[in-house]
């Protein structure tokens, strides 16, 4: 079918805004990141032009950053076992309330409403220490184990750290998958229940399966998420002690914006963007089939 | 009809554009506008903008804390540096210095009629130089003289003396400890406020001529004093002098939160923290010295760590401006003068470097409990502000959270830091 005459001008027209914003704000950054990661550049004056060599320091002489991608991947690990598992289990309950629904869906998609840096506070206080609630618990209950330096031992504040954002963020995943499991045909879950199947049997046999493709969509949105976190672990801990729960964005900003290197600051940047890209293709590559239909 | 309606907008936006040229916007960015929400010096600013409106526009860009150096770092990438602004001092401003975007003083002075060089101290004016005082980029306003305080109640309670000798700090530290009582809220949080225990004990220690030396490398930071001062950190945190988590309860707010609640026996802080102190814990305070370190070469009592720390730059484009020069001089004139640094001072608890008598009616007890304590003592520079420039400040302060938390040992702290300087030194020569 043919479009009318006109109508190629009309479609432009209505393509053209989104078209721009998406290339001043999307296109266009990421190309002068790149052009800023060749550089040499304090933020201020000329730009010097010096090829990979951010790169060659980046991959291979700057061992602090094998230690940030560790710890991000740690993240991304945790994230991934935690909120999708967690999100599809919840919200195939949660459909299956008869009474409570709305509560429960709204206490599990709290968290997620309240900023960040609040978040980030309160569990600031809640693993101190000398005052926090969860090691005046552990001296209440004369359990040694919590009395632990959460945010200061470089063997808890990374998984402190994760675990805070972990849990901040499930609701999203538990949202989507409420709505996914609830656009499933009520007489396939009929039928299923007919036939004799049990509830976990229905979850892994029926449900999983049925949203494999929204499943896909959180798993990226999980993991590119997760490698551009920022907020908890600067607002907790600025990354520290030293690097021991510092993340690619906070690797990132620190060389940018405390020691002033722009061009090693964009040079992080692009390197999260690969992992993102590198990910996202292979999984779609590797992992994608179409959803059971039935 | 359409191209009437047309031509008569763009008339308008170019005489509105127009007009709008005629009066100059003075962007001043500053983390002291809302620090201590409605306080009189904040309600002098405003009156003051609001007193000129008609020959300029004031836009205020807030920022608090650290947060300001990324915000002035972010506008400087994106050439776009607002017209006057708060910063720090020697080392944090190189970037800028070197590229010529900072105003030099004099320019401004031979301007004033109301601020002369003799104003502030030379070794102040010296802070905001990178050589030695011959060309200044700043206005000294704000000091950073490090100050102790002891709960008097807790030491009372526990029938114990303020400590004069680290042995004695070793000593109370075991009975607070084993009362659940902090016994010196230092923590680290971004080097904050652990490097001016550093600085405590490393001028007690060496003396200031070695500080000096890291600025321009003819000091090894692995000094055998730098050495020693990491040991004997290491040493006080195995014996619980600071409060356990040192990260959760480093930077300057938590500390004094600690303190203020009664859960720290001593602390040290700093001008910018005076405001927050509450009253019942500044009566029930002393003013202490820090304790005498084996091997200390300089008494603790002979000496203040701090130095002008903080004040005021202009852009040096916005200066040059013909249409804003005039309004920058008049707006410098108002800000630097004496009721303005009166009102930073009683206000704000600002440690102000201006050579003036401050009203001591308008002050608060902390502060001129502090101003008791320095009288007559040396003051040596923090050693933040000793670090050449950013890259090798951040590395300072990150290793010193590093020594703090026990995740790096006193040789493995000096020569992180060292390592920094040796690579700031090698492309700098």
């Amino acid at each position: 079918m043919s479009l009318r005459k006109g109508a190629g001008s009309f479609t432009v027209a209505f393509l053209a805004p989104g078209l721009v914003i998406y290339v001043a704000f999307v296109v266009l950054p990421v190309a002068l990141s790149l052009y800023y990661s060749l550089t040499n550049w304090n933020g201020v004056g000329p730009q010097r032009w010096v090829g990979i060599h951010n790169y060659i320091k980046m991959f291979s002489q700057d061992p602090k950053y094998w230690t940030v991608v560790k710890n991000s991947f740690f993240l991304v690990g945790l994230a991934l076992i935690v909120q999708n598992p967690m999100g599809i289990f919840l919200a195939y309950l949660v459909s299956r309330t008869k009474h409570g629904y709305k509560l429960f869906r709204s206490i599990y998609f709290l968290p997620v409403v309240i900023s960040a840096s609040a978040t980030a506070v309160m569990f600031s206080v809640i693993f101190n220490n000398q005052v926090g609630p969860f090691n005046q618990l552990g001296k209440f209950l004369g359990v040694s184990f919590l009395n632990v330096n959460w945010l200061s031992d470089p063997a808890t504040v990374l998984p402190v750290v994760a675990s805070v954002q972990v849990w901040q963020y499930m609701g999203i995943q538990f949202v989507v998958f409420l709505a996914a499991v609830q656009s499933i045909p009520s007489d396939i879950i009929e039928s299923a229940l007919l036939d004799g199947a049990s509830s976990v049997r229905m979850l892994f046999s029926i449900v999983v399966p049925l949203l494999w493709e929204v499943v896909q969509i959180c798993v990226i949105w999980t993991v590119t998420g997760a490698l551009k976190a920022f907020d908890h672990a600067w607002l907790m801990t600025w990354g520290g002690p030293g690097i021991a729960s510092t993340y690619l964005p906070v690797y990132m900003f620190r060389m940018a914006f405390k020691e002033s290197s722009f061009s090693y600051g964009t040079t992080i940047a692009m390197s999260i963007l690969v992992f993102s890209l590198v990910f996202t293709v292979f999984f779609k590559r590797f992992m994608s089939r179409s959803t059971d239909q039935f | 009809m359409r191209r009437k309606i047309l031509g008569m907008v763009i008339l308008l936006v170019l005489l509105a554009s127009v007009g709008a040229g005629a009066k100059p916007t003075i962007r001043y960015a500053t983390s002291w506008l809302q620090r201590v929400g409605g306080s009189e010096w904040e309600k002098q600013i405003y009156a003051y903008a609001d007193a000129v409106k008609d020959k300029v526009t004031f836009k205020w860009e807030i920022t608090q804390g650290d947060d300001l150096r990324t915000k002035i770092k972010t506008d400087l990438a994106a050439n776009n540096l607002p017209d006057v602004f708060n910063y720090w001092t020697r080392g944090s401003l190189k970037t800028m210095v070197d590229a010529g975007k900072l105003m030099e003083v004099h320019d401004y002075l031979k301007n004033s009629k109301v601020v002369k060089w003799e104003d502030f101290p030379f070794d102040d004016w010296a802070a905001y130089s990178l050589d030695g005082g011959k060309n200044v980029y700043g206005f000294p306003i704000e000091g950073s003289t490090a100050f102790m305080l002891a709960n008097k109640k807790l030491f009372a309670k526990y029938n114990l003396k303020y400590p004069k000798t680290e042995a004695e700090l070793l000593a109370v530290s075991k009975v607070f400890n084993a009362n659940g009582i902090v016994p010196l809220a230092i923590g680290s949080k971004g080097g904050n406020p652990a490097h001016f225990w550093v600085g405590e004990i490393f001028y007690q220690l060496a003396g200031d001529a070695q500080g000096q030396g890291f600025t321009n490398g003819t000091v090894k930071y692995t000094t055998p004093e730098m050495l020693r001062t990491a040991q004997l950190i290491e040493e006080q945190r195995k014996a619980g002098v600071f409060p356990k988590d040192t990260l959760a309860n480093g930077d300057f707010g938590p500390a004094v939160a600690l303190y203020n609640e009664g859960k720290a026996a001593m602390i040290m802080s700093f001008p910018w923290m005076i405001s927050t102190f509450s009253k019942d814990i500044v009566a029930g305070s002393d003013y202490i010295y820090a304790p005498a370190m084996p091997g200390a070469k300089n008494l603790p009592t002979s000496f203040i760590v701090g130095g002008a720390n903080h004040g005021l730059v202009v852009n040096a484009a916005s200066y040059k401006d013909p249409a804003k020069q005039a309004a920058l001089t008049d707006f410098l004139d108002f800000f630097l003068s004496d009721k303005q640094m009166n009102l930073l001072a009683s206000t704000l608890g600002l440690w102000v470097d201006k050579n003036m008598t401050l009203d001591e009616k308008m002050l608060s007890p902390l502060y001129v409990m502090t101003g008791k304590g320095v009288r007559g003592k040396n003051l040596w520079i923090n050693l933040w502000t000793r670090m050449p420039d950013p890259t090798t400040a951040e590395v300072f302060s990150t290793a010193a959270d590093e020594l703090w938390a026990g995740t790096i040992t006193p040789q493995g702290y000096v020569d992180e830091v060292q390592k920094s300087l040796d690579d700031y030194f090698a492309s700098n020569r």
